[in-house]
């Protein structure tokens, strides 16, 4: 591909090692996503989708294997490389993980503290972003007193308010009912239209990959089985998992001929 | 009530505070970046330090495990080194500190604890630093939960300080001491606990309102 990656994985594994157990959570993945796609990972639920994702940005170190972000090995830069590299990434999580004593603003103000940013630029960031977000109205309201997709459009604008390159979201809709997880969806597409900012989304709903996601990483076991178009993925899925995903997350909205989403 | 008896009483609470307050004060001030320091060495901390964490722990569990009146005791040379005498408000602070502090960084330790592992991991996920989690996201969050931790502390080193009384300690623990069982005046005794009592109600009231202010958590 002429494209240029914004993250690549080079043989990644990873392994939980316990007195009991060890598990082989991702097994030897390689995978480059584009600047400015939505990539998609789906798999069953246990299949290391979260512990892929988690790889990118090394909150898990692989035990194997090395991951690039814009052509630098995270893998061997040191802690202070690695934090300047975490914050041209953003991440939003399924239990949203707000600071629950700061409220909406401070919330999104925090990433801005942690890189050093100053305190007008801050506000004008703060503005912007709540604006960009719908929730200018809740800026002094505390997470208790917010909706889940509520808290989700903070966690969003808390992820861009560094500017990031990158979104990750692990399971970041799988909370929400689903005409918030379509609201959520939609203004991660339009972060990703208007920003350019790449999105990785990880989730176990085929139909938020189908929604939103250029292309699609299948999952099992640990090992990345199936990767394409989500278009071509639906229609003509070959792994065993894309094709049980596809039969139990209901409603193929592909027809043979010609999309329709 | 004679009013020298009410004098007494009023010197008693006043002794008692002064010392039990103060001491707080020093014990949080050594044991919170101990409490700290357990918690992000933990195996699961932040910064996961395995001979740290198993060498503070124990030392904290050994002082711990002494009894408050023979801890008193046996650090009689030291408090005398310190403070010049062993008797008094002032030298009792000594021994309400070393079993204080062991105490207090445990409670910090399990209030820390409570913080949402998710929320310090979004922290690092935006790239904050081990310094920047502990100072703006896992001591904030825990606000709430070290207050309530305060509370907890006020009684057991207002229970202490009570028992201080009967080797030279100040305050209505030296009261109750000298009145109640050297004279067997229990009037003078009852009253003692009952105001001991108050107190340790007063501050628990007082914890629990101004944790309910501070916490967000709740609307
Ligand atoms: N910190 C951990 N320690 C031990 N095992 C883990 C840990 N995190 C994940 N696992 C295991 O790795 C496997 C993949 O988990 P995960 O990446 O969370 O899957 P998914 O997100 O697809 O549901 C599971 O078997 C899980 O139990
Ligand atoms: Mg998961």
């Amino acid at each position: 591909m002429a494209q240029k990656a914004v993250i690549r994985f080079e043989h990644v594994s990873k392994s939980f090692t316990s007195k009991k157990m060890n598990v082989n959570a991702v097994r030897n993945v390689s995978l480059e996503i584009q600047k400015g796609e939505i990539f998609g990972i789906i798999g069953f639920s246990g299949a290391g989708k979260s512990t892929l994702i988690r790889c990118m940005n090394l909150l898990e170190r692989p035990t194997d294997g090395n991951v690039f972000f814009q052509g630098v090995n995270l893998c061997e830069v040191n802690n202070q490389k690695l934090r300047e590299a975490r914050q041209k990434m953003g991440m939003i999580f399924q239990q949203f993980n707000l600071l629950e004593q700061r409220n909406v603003w401070e919330n999104i103000c925090y990433p801005l503290e942690i890189a050093g940013v100053e305190k007008k630029e801050r506000k004008q960031r703060i503005e912007e972003l709540l604006t960009l977000v719908d929730l200018t109205e809740k800026a002094k309201a505390y997470p208790s007193q917010l909706s889940g997709g509520q808290k989700q459009r903070v966690a969003i604008a808390r992820a861009l308010a560094t500017d990031p390159e990158v979104i990750l979201c692990d399971e970041a809709t799988s909370a929400l009912d689903p005409i918030t997880t379509k609201s959520i969806l939609d203004l991660l597409k339009k972060i990703n239209e208007t920003r350019g900012v790449t999105i990785v989304i990880i989730t176990h709903e085929m139909k938020v990959a189908e929604q939103v996601c250029d292309r699609v990483g299948v999952m099992n076991q640990g090992e990345l089985v199936e990767l394409g178009e989500v278009r071509e993925i639906f229609l003509h899925p070959q792994s065993d998992t894309a094709k049980k995903m596809i039969l139990f997350g209901g409603g193929i909205r592909y027809e043979e001929g010609g999309g329709t989403t | 009530m004679s009013a020298g008896l009410l004098q007494l009483f009023w010197e008693g609470i006043q002794e008692t505070l002064f010392m039990v307050l103060l001491s707080m004060l020093i014990s949080y001030l050594i044991g919170t970046p101990l409490g700290v320091i357990l918690y992000v060495t933990d195996e699961n901390g932040i910064c996961r330090n395995t001979p740290v964490n198993t060498v503070v722990g124990a030392v904290i569990n050994m002082i711990r495990s002494i009894p408050f009146l023979i801890l008193l005791v046996a650090i009689l040379p030291f408090t005398r080194f310190l403070v010049g005498t062993t008797i008094g408000a002032k030298a009792t602070i000594v021994p309400l500190v070393a079993a204080a502090f062991p105490y207090v960084a445990r409670m910090v330790e399990s209030s820390l604890k409570e913080v949402d592992a998710g929320v310090i991991e979004a922290a690092q996920a935006m790239g904050s630093s081990a310094l920047q989690i502990i100072r703006k996201v896992i001591l904030p969050e825990a606000k709430p939960s070290l207050l309530v931790g305060v509370t907890i502390s006020f009684a057991t080193i207002l229970g202490y300080s009570a028992m201080a009384g009967f080797c030279g300690g100040g305050g209505l623990g030296a009261i109750a001491v000298n009145y109640g069982y050297y004279r067997y005046d229990n009037e003078t005794m009852l009253i003692t606990v009952v105001l001991l009592v108050l107190i340790v109600q007063l501050f628990q009231e007082i914890g629990s309102r101004l944790v309910k202010k501070i916490d967000k958590r709740i609307k």
